[in-house]
């Protein structure tokens, strides 16, 4: 259903597609994979960043913190180191009855002096043995209550590190009150002969630890706090603050963190957690840095990559006018161009320009105008022309002066009782006037066309008392090809009011229809006076109809037709030497009858 | 074509300038580095009570980027020169001003003649005014009161008391006065007063205490301040044990704490000076700011004896983690 559906988009958005323009296309596809590219690299790049940028910060605080472990492992160790030496060096099996350890408890001191505020060596009972640097102790302190007391009491194998706290056994000098971190620790006591157990005391100045935290540069608004195992704050930036109530920290819960990082929400804000354990003692170093502080590393990145992404916006759009101008907008000119062209506004100037390839293709499109143009004339011509023979062909079907002429002849032929002469000369008219009408069709077959000009020659061989000879021969082949009507018959009037003008009987007029090379011939030839060249010439020239002779076309008007229907390689040879004869051929191509008189 | 190559060359030029602008900090909504200045003018000649408080003003000064001046009187409870220091602050350029007034209305009512458009800041006694944003301080009243019932609890009954009045110019100082008082006068011990005025050399009021005591013997002697504390150990120093009078103040300075511990003071009233320090910092930035600032902040106090003083809770407040 869903693949359906989605089909059904797809094909709507590529069929709209297809039917817009290409300046649409264009810009739509450039801009839309412009768009697509630069989204996808730049939210890749993005995303990349961000997470280096948290990677990077996580790593960070951890080296932070790896040093500040470094650091304070060494500085416990060292007062281990301490608790230890004075212990295995100097208190065990020395008996305290007899030997004192003040020098070597206070050697120890010295050379640590500027970490340790004292050190103490106390019985069971909590009874102080030895203290250096030298102090009183403060009346009525319970050593047994006390916590480190209690602590290095109830863990017996362990060193004991208590939480930071103010000095409050011993007297300082100048009313001093110094917060120190209680390293305490069971060992045994040697009092005569009796072993039994004691606490050896070392109080390490707070400033010790302060120190090597405080050193810890976290960027982005970050810093660095240490908690023990339970979760209390042993040291922390702000730790009186949190101590007058007036902040707050999440140190409770970060006991439960491991080592490492991690993100945790407080006070509604977002903060990036690295976390790492300092040996031995088990606690633990935090490492806080407020989201929000990276965050403003991101606002700047964001801010350019949304210039980046302007500007880029901007590029597309100007490539896009671009590709407009040059593309486009030229192909939009050359259809309207074209459109106009359709609409039929021939003398439109087609556009050039734009690329190469449009410029070609308007330049071609205007010769082709062109040419449509001439093609058009020639073909409006050659109409005209057709139709203007054909008129005149029409119009010597009937020749009236010709029929005036025969009638009289006839006349004259009945009235002196020629009536023989009378009847053949009706016939020859009868027959000649029908091939001449031919049922209307131009196209007639060779035989009837010599048909019609052996009557026309009948005829005017009686009116002019036989003043001619005339042969009309044909090859057997010839008789029924095609021909255009009254073709000869104006050749052969020619020839007689032409050539036999002046000749006293001893005219003659030959008639031949052959082929020669396939193609057909029918010559008209007669032995007149002939012709000078100049004469020949006019003869095609003007439509000049021997007026009142015969039917009244030119030579002209045969050879335009014949040309005008079978081209312009066919239509009248004319042969002329003067004094000896002219001979005009007229020149078709061999073409049978069909059916309806068409060629 | 103009048209559109003037629009063309100006977006040109506005995603440059942009891009210029962004590369730098303008863009960025980063925090101000400015410092302010901020001056302190306390009450006192020294510093001694005003050791904690300076702990938390420091804590206060880093966090915020203020630049901090804390200025001591010649005379502790000197109206005139505490006016006088006032003006010369501002004029050097501070940006906000925190006072424990000497004289709580006669300062205000300079104040109000003075034109000052800094924010004012009334530390320990209160002040009042439309430049004073805010009073933060313990409730000197119950500090008071809470002494009386102190006082009830460890002492027989219908011992005497003595009540050394300081200067009760200051409100803090006739607050607490006021506070013991009303537990006093409801209880069975009766009291009598002696007048210090303005006196507040620890030896001057040793003098006076001793002359006192030379016709009086008061079970118990109360001190309303730090000052005449100190002095009233002065005077305890003269004194044989049998003579050896009850103390109980209001007020915290290493000797005095020392004492404590030693049992020369019965108990203090100990308010918690870092938290002053601190808030009193914070909310002169605020006010410079012009954020809102609460106008009067009430701060905790502690009943302090030997038995806890290092309890905890009460090292936290006596002895600030540096």
């Amino acid at each position: 259903m869903m693949k359906r559906m989605f089909q059904n988009i797809v094909e709507k958005i590529l069929r709209t597609y297809r039917k817009r323009s290409i300046r649409f296309m264009i810009s739509v596809s450039f801009s839309v994979s412009a768009v697509i590219a630069m989204l996808l690299v730049g939210v890749s790049l993005y995303l990349r960043f961000v997470a280096q940028v948290n990677t990077i910060i996580q790593e960070d605080n951890q080296n932070i913190i790896e040093q500040v472990n470094r650091n304070l492992d060494s500085y416990l160790r060292n007062m281990m180191k301490v608790s230890d030496s004075l212990y295995y060096d100097v208190i065990k099996n020395v008996d305290l009855t007899e030997e004192s350890i003040y020098e070597e408890m206070n050697l120890l001191y010295q050379t640590n002096s500027s970490a340790i505020e004292n050190i103490a060596v106390f019985d069971k009972d909590g009874e102080l043995l030895e203290v250096v640097p030298l102090a009183n102790l403060k009346p009525s302190i319970n050593m047994k209550e006390t916590l480190w007391f209690k602590n290095a009491m109830k863990k017996t194998e362990n060193m004991n590190f208590s939480t930071p706290s103010v000095q409050n056994l011993f007297y300082t000098a100048d009313y001093q009150y110094k917060w120190i971190i209680s390293l305490s620790r069971t060992i045994e006591i040697t009092k005569g002969k009796e072993i039994e157990q004691g606490v050896l005391l070392i109080d390490m100045k707070f400033s010790g630890i302060e120190q090597i935290l405080d050193r810890a540069k976290l960027g982005n608004d970050g810093y660095v706090y240490l908690i023990d195992s339970d979760g209390e704050i042993i040291y922390h930036p702000r730790q009186q603050l949190i101590y007058s109530d007036i902040i707050k920290e999440n140190n409770l819960i970060a006991t439960t963190y491991k080592d490492g990082n991690c993100t945790e929400k407080f006070q509604g804000e977002e903060r990036v957690i690295t976390v790492k354990t300092v040996g031995y003692t088990g606690w633990k170093i935090i490492a806080v840095t407020p989201q929000k502080a990276i965050e403003l590393n991101y606002i700047q990145t964001t801010v350019f990559a949304m210039l980046i992404i302007a500007f880029t916006i901007f590029i597309i759009v100007l490539l896009n006018i671009f590709i407009s101008t040059r593309i486009s907008d030229p192909i939009k000119e050359l259809e309207q161009s074209v459109k106009k062209l359709e609409n039929g506004y021939m003398d439109e100037d087609i556009y050039i320009g734009g690329s190469y390839e449009i410029e070609h293709l308007g330049k071609t499109i205007r010769k082709m105008v062109e040419q449509m143009k001439k093609l058009m004339n020639d073909v409006v011509n050659e109409h005209e022309s057709k139709r203007k023979s054909e008129l005149d062909a029409l119009q010597s079907q009937i020749n009236p002066h010709f029929l005036y002429n025969t009638l009289d002849a006839i006349v004259w032929m009945v009235e002196n009782e020629k009536q023989s002469d009378a009847v053949r000369m009706v016939t020859s008219l009868a027959r000649l006037f029908r091939i001449s009408l031919s049922k209307g069709k131009n196209i007639i077959p060779v035989k009837d066309e010599l048909e019609h000009v052996k009557n026309y020659l009948l005829i005017q061989q009686m009116r002019y008392k036989n003043k001619f000879k005339f042969e009309v021969n044909s090859q057997e082949e010839v008789n029924n090809l095609a021909t255009i009507k009254l073709v000869i018959q104006p050749l052969v009037e020619n020839a007689i009011y032409h050539g036999m003008e002046f000749m006293d009987g001893d005219g003659e007029i030959t008639v031949t229809a052959f082929l020669k090379e396939e193609e057909l011939y029918i010559e008209v030839r007669d032995n007149g006076l002939g012709m000078p060249k100049e004469t020949v010439d006019k003869l095609l020239e003007d439509n000049h109809a021997s007026k009142g002779t015969g039917s009244g076309i030119g030579l002209k008007n045969v050879q335009e037709r014949i040309q005008l229907y079978f081209g312009e390689q066919y239509g009248l040879i004319i042969d002329s030497e003067p004094d000896e004869g002219t001979a005009i051929t007229v020149h078709i191509p061999k073409r049978q009858m069909e059916e309806g008189g068409k060629v | 074509m103009k048209l559109r190559t003037a629009i063309f060359l100006m977006v040109v030029l506005l995603l440059l300038s942009l891009f210029i602008i962004s590369s730098t900090d303008l863009f960025i909504p980063r925090e101000d580095n400015e410092v302010y200045d901020i001056s302190v003018i306390i009450n006192d000649s020294d510093g001694e009570r005003w050791t904690n408080f300076r702990s938390g003003m420091d804590q206060a000064a880093k966090e915020m980027n203020a630049n901090i001046s804390f200025v001591t009187l010649y005379d502790k409870n000197s109206l005139e020169q505490q006016i006088e220091l006032l003006k010369r602050e501002i004029d050097d350029g501070a940006d906000a001003v925190l006072i424990s007034a000497a004289n709580s209305k006669k300062l205000s009512e300079a104040l109000n003649e003075m034109v000052i458009e800094i924010p004012v800041l009334a530390i320990d006694s209160k002040l009042e005014g439309k430049q004073v944003k805010s009073y933060i301080s313990s409730d000197n009243f119950k500090m008071g009161e809470k002494l009386g019932q102190e006082i009830q609890k460890n002492a027989k009954e219908k011992e005497t008391v003595l009540i050394l009045k300081s200067n009760m110019n200051s409100s803090n100082i006739s607050e607490r006065y006021e506070g013991l008082l009303s537990v006093l006068n409801n209880s069975s011990h009766s009291y009598d007063v002696l007048n210090l005025d303005k006196i507040s050399e620890k030896d001057k009021v040793s003098k006076i205490l001793l002359t006192y005591l030379d016709e009086n013997s008061p079970d118990i002697t109360v001190a309303l301040d730090e000052s005449t504390i100190e002095g009233s150990l002065n005077a305890m120093e003269q004194l044989s044990t049998e003579e050896k009078i009850h103390l109980y103040g209001i007020g915290q300075t290493n000797r005095i704490v020392y004492n404590l511990e030693m049992e020369n003071i019965n108990s203090i009233i100990v308010s918690n000076m870092f938290t002053m320090g601190y808030l009193g910092i914070k909310n002169a930035v605020d006010a410079i700011l012009q954020k809102p600032v609460k106008d009067k902040i009430e701060l905790e106090f502690g009943v302090i004896d030997k038995e806890n003083m290092y309890s905890i809770k009460n090292q936290r407040l006596l002895f600030p983690v540096p």
